[in-house]
């Protein structure tokens, strides 16, 4: 009978203030939240986060003249890059090494013919195919150089990467939730709730889970697909060995302690056979949550220390 | 008389358990009953600059068009939901998302900048 009262009383830690703003960087809405009691620092960390996300965009944005990766994609070589570009360049290889090419940051091109909805005509992606897995990177302290045809796009990695810096930032705080647009979100701990975990839902699955301390990255096609005349699911995932844009599964989310290659892997992921992403989340040490299946008669598949609440 | 005599001696005991026996009825309305949607008013955000705001709570069924980074947009709202109706954008992934009716919910038009939200406080800390 006093089982409520209990957890009403447990419950009830009190609610405490946080600073919150809202933002539009790096094409999607980012969200960061402070919480604390002093209000002028609060909004010195939210501005430390935004200031990095600004650093991010103007490093990583491949349609913004005024960034240095479309100059990099432009010029095909940059001199004096900076330690933004060259360090998501390092990550965006490293990812490509680690998933065997499943992501790749050669995909610019064909990223931006699915972006624009235009005919996917075969020979135009076998061709941008081609190209994305026939190009490299040379990168040194000095400068950076394309060898190949293909254009960068680091989508799958600015996200995490900025995230990654905001945790070096908040390293004196514990209160605070970073959501660069959900596919990279970054949590500290919930001070008003009794055990200090968030609650997250996936909303298309309904779906929620707690977590707190971690960086949580997830790739999926959600409302983002339509399908062309052959009635083929077509999607902005792109498979860059086989220039597919039919993933294998709806969404994929992983929690674990690396930001900046959580998204590049989720991405990877995205088109791994399920008992390929058990083993790579395994061997990374990643929890995760996948959401396999026809759209509308999904199946979810979690690991162990994921803590489904719903 | 039994039973008076018996208040009279343990009339402590019997007001603790009173309360405790109010409390705990009141702790139960508090946690399981639902959240009444009061007032419930939704935000239209261009570049994260209010456009305006509408309130859900009435059960008004209107249309209004709104002009957003690139395109035109129409957004549609009846009692307690809004929706985007019809977008310019390239993707219509705002109008695919449909209707929502929950506090805390939005709709995103990244092609536009454009937020449809509904205020309060949402269930979730985080909605992917």
């Amino acid at each position: 009978m006093f089982l409520p009262l209990f957890g009403l009383i447990c419950s009830c830690k009190g609610t405490v203030p946080f600073a919150r703003s809202t933002q539009f960087y790096m094409d999607t809405y980012c969200e960061c939240l402070v919480y604390g009691n002093n209000k002028i620092e609060e909004n010195q960390y939210l501005a430390k986060a935004f200031d990095i996300l600004g650093k991010v965009e103007l490093a990583a944005d491949p349609t913004h003249v005024r960034s240095e990766l479309y100059r990099l994609n432009t010029d095909r070589s940059i001199s004096n890059p900076s330690k933004e570009l060259k360090e998501m360049l390092e990550y965006a290889l490293l990812a490509k090494e680690d998933t065997e090419g499943l992501y790749n940051p050669f995909v610019a091109n064909l990223k931006q013919m699915v972006n624009e909805f235009k005919i996917l005509d075969e020979k135009s992606v076998e061709k941008e195919t081609y190209k994305a897995n026939n190009t490299s990177l040379t990168i040194t302290d000095e400068s950076i150089k394309i060898e190949g045809d293909a254009n960068i796009d680091l989508g799958g990695i600015a996200k995490g990467y900025a995230i990654e810096r905001i945790k070096e930032e908040y390293k004196g705080i514990n209160g605070y939730l970073i959501n660069a647009g959900s596919s990279s979100i970054l949590l500290g701990e919930k001070p008003d709730s009794s055990t200090g975990e968030f609650v997250i839902e996936l909303v298309m699955q309904n779906l929620k889970f707690k977590a707190k301390n971690t960086y949580i990255s997830t790739s999926g096609i959600e409302n983002q697909y339509w399908y062309d005349e052959e009635q083929n699911l077509i999607s902005h995932i792109i498979n860059p060995l086989t220039g597919s844009f039919s993933p294998l599964h709806q969404s994929v989310t992983i929690l674990g302690q690396d930001g900046a290659l959580g998204d590049a892997y989720t991405t990877a992921m995205m088109n791994m056979e399920m008992d390929d992403i058990k083993t790579f989340c395994k061997d990374k040490n990643y929890e995760y949550i996948v959401v396999s299946g026809e759209i509308g008669n999904s199946t979810i598949y979690h690991s162990s220390g994921v803590n489904i609440i719903k | 008389m039994k039973f008076f005599s018996f208040l009279r001696k343990r009339w402590i005991d019997v007001l603790v358990i009173f309360i405790l026996v109010i409390a705990t009825s009141l702790s139960f309305v508090f946690v399981y009953s639902p959240k009444e949607k009061k007032n419930m008013n939704a935000d239209i955000l261009l570049e994260n600059e209010i456009l305006c705001n509408i309130d859900l709570s009435k059960g008004e069924e209107k249309e209004i068009e709104i002009e957003g980074l690139y395109t035109k947009m129409v957004i549609a709202y009846k009692l307690n939901s809004i929706c985007v109706k019809e977008s310019g954008c390239p993707s219509k992934f705002c109008v695919k998302t449909g209707w929502i009716s929950e506090e805390g919910r939005s709709i995103i038009c990244l092609h536009n900048h454009v937020v449809v939200r509904i205020n309060g406080e949402a269930s979730s800390d985080v909605i992917i």
